[in-house]
């Protein structure tokens, strides 16, 4: 063997020493182990593989090379390793090494016995590459592809996620939900669908909506604006029906379609909502018919006490006291309020039930704003009320209902101003309308409640600490207007005061 | 001669207070809880007839009543007044032919004014 290989060598006209620059000369790290000796030490290093590992080459003659992957000894490579180097064969690995700072580099090694004549491995030799930035792509495109399948199956897992929240939101609604297609075929229906119109999922779900239980759905006016949302994305809003349903009785339902999107996407589809309004209807009735049986019962026994009490001031011996007589002022004063808020009451029940009559008749505006002003001037004395404008026309309106949005207006604007203060009415002609204002140096209305403060009931929260009643009159006078087709609303600011306006039409 | 005024009104107290009112200004008053026919109404022959509109427990309401005396042939002559807190009580009164009409509560000096217009 070792004559053949002297042979090869002298066969290449090449002397040792070359063989041994070559190795020098390298830039890939070259160790040769010793296998005779204990423990298979280093013998032999190059310099590429000094400059790789950092270790000069007296460092690490005499070592195992289990050195250079220092604390890192739990790698499967090590173990291939080992079980080439035990059965003197061959191998490659990819090996995690420290340099002699500690720096960690991916070694590509390359380990092959070497045999002497008899077949038996005297050394190793183990040629070693740098792949650390290789390696590092590799490991990356890994982490990638790991975080990519983790990323899929999160994804899955939220999408999954969000359509059970989905259908356990439209499950647990308790308003009845259908998905319609384009050819209002029904695609779906919750269960409050079901329960509420007592079907089952199978004669719902492929059925046209219009087909459904006794043709209920086919509604003229329904179907047209149901086959209206897809050519323009118009919805159906609050759309009111009501209907005999053969075994659950009448309903009267609300309805709101929509075009389904999903996400910024119009779909071919419409979302039905049928909320069953019958019990909340009926109930809104009975506190109506509560309210106006109860103000019509109370105004029986007032009109005997105003009456008595009137009687009494009538028949009041002449040698009454002072204190007396202001207890019989006082009394009807009261008493005088008491009946305004319960006709307020019956007002607003009356507002409610639809049954607000307006007698349309005409009238002079002027003359019936003048003799308004003066009624309120003989309860206000002190208070001066400037009047500015005239219209010089008749206004085909309800005298009655206007003079008391007049009234209304103006005693808010004397109750909620200084008594120091004037109060200014104004009234203009403006083209077929009449303007009316009224202008106070009171308090203001911040501009989040202008809107409000005509809504029944409502009463700004700083009045309702200086000022006592049920804020209903704002809502009666917009009712008023509004059923003569005109418009009221409040311009204001803070500390410096309101102005009321309403206009209605000349001509009714 | 002290004019004679009918009252029609079903509610006690109200009756009795309008009995007070008319009384105290001189007036002789005759008065009734409950409906009268026009027969009854004739027969008594008032120099007025104050009624109230809604009449609990009669066959007819106080604007059928006066609609029904209107409509007498030959003419009564009585004058009649509706007194209700109906909120369109200008159009009944102005559908029953009724001379006058006052809604409740009233004001003592508004009614014995109104009253007082008949005779003047």
């Amino acid at each position: 063997m070792t004559e053949d290989i002297i042979n090869r060598a002298a066969l290449t006209g090449i002397d040792q020493t070359l063989f041994f620059r070559v190795v020098e000369s390298t830039n890939t790290g070259i160790v040769i182990t010793d296998n005779s000796l204990p423990d298979n030490p280093i013998i032999y290093c190059n310099p590429a593989f000094e400059q790789m590992s950092g270790y000069k080459r007296i460092d690490i003659i005499g070592h195992n090379c289990r050195f250079l992957q220092g604390k890192d000894r739990k790698q499967a490579a090590r173990g291939i390793v080992h079980e080439a180097i035990s059965n003197g064969r061959s191998c490659v690995v990819e090996i995690r090494n420290y340099t002699k700072e500690g720096k960690l580099f991916w070694n590509e090694l390359y380990i092959s016995p070497v045999t002497n004549d008899e077949g038996v491995v005297t050394h190793f030799i183990g040629i070693q590459n740098d792949v650390s930035s290789r390696k590092k792509s590799q490991l990356e495109l890994e982490r990638v592809q790991i975080e990519t399948e983790k990323l899929v199956i999160e994804r899955t897992k939220m999408y999954q996620e969000s359509q059970d929240f989905m259908t356990s939101i439209v499950e647990t609604l308790r308003e009845s939900l259908l998905v319609i297609d384009h050819d209002f075929t029904i695609l779906s229906a919750n269960a409050h669908f079901l329960n509420t119109f007592k079907v089952s999922i199978n004669e719902t779900k492929g059925r046209l909506l219009y087909d459904l239980g006794n043709g209920q759905w086919n509604i003229p006016e329904l179907k047209r604006m149901m086959e209206d949302i897809l050519p323009t994305n118009n919805p159906v809003l609050d759309y009111e029906v009501e209907h005999e349903f053969p075994h659950i009785g009448k309903k009267l339902m609300l309805l709101n379609a929509h075009r389904v999107e999903l996400e910024g996407q119009y779909k071919n589809w419409i979302l039905l909502a049928i909320e069953d309004i019958t019990e909340r209807r009926a109930v809104q009735q009975r506190k109506d018919d509560f309210l106006s049986i109860a103000s019509h019962e109370l105004k029986t026994p007032l009109t005997t006490v105003v009456g008595y009490l009137q009687l009494m001031k009538r028949l009041m011996p002449a040698e009454a006291s002072e204190k007396f007589r202001s207890i019989a002022d006082k009394t009807e004063r009261y008493v005088h309020r008491l009946n305004h808020l319960l006709s307020d009451l019956l007002d607003v029940s009356r507002i409610q039930t639809g049954n607000i009559e307006i007698h349309k008749e005409p009238f002079d505006f002027d003359k019936m704003l003048i003799e308004t002003i003066e009624g309120i001037r003989a309860a206000t004395p002190q208070r001066e009320i400037l009047l500015k404008g005239s219209v010089e026309c008749q206004c085909n309106a309800d005298e009655s209902h206007i003079i008391q949005v007049v009234s209304n207006l103006l005693g808010n604007a004397i109750k909620y101003s200084p008594d120091n203060t004037p109060v200014t009415v104004q009234v203009t002609k403006i083209s077929d309308v009449i303007k009316f204002s009224v202008t106070d140096k009171g308090i203001g209305i911040t501009e989040a409640d202008y809107a409000k403060i005509f809504d029944r009931f409502y009463r700004v929260a700083e009045v309702q600490r200086h000022y006592s009643g049920m804020g209903i009159g704002l809502y009666i006078c917009q009712q008023i207007i509004l059923n003569h087709g005109g418009t009221i609303w409040v311009e204001s600011k803070r500390n410096v005061g309101s102005t009321f306006n309403f206009t209605i039409p000349i001509q009714g | 001669m002290a004019k004679r005024i009918l009252i029609i009104e079903d509610d006690p107290g109200i009756l009795e207070l309008l009995e007070l009112i008319f009384e105290s200004d001189g007036y002789i008053v005759d008065s009734s809880l409950t409906g009268k026919s026009v027969n009854e109404i004739m027969k008594l022959n008032p120099d007025l007839l104050v009624m109230d509109v809604r009449i609990e427990g009669y066959k007819l309401t106080g604007d059928e009543i006066c609609a029904e005396l209107k409509a007498f042939i030959p003419p009564n002559g009585i004058p009649v007044m509706l007194l209700s807190a109906e909120r369109n009580l200008p159009e009944i009164a102005l559908a029953c032919n009724s001379n006058s009409y006052m809604r409740k509560p009233f004001d003592i000096n508004d009614l014995l004014e109104t009253v007082g217009k008949f005779w003047k």
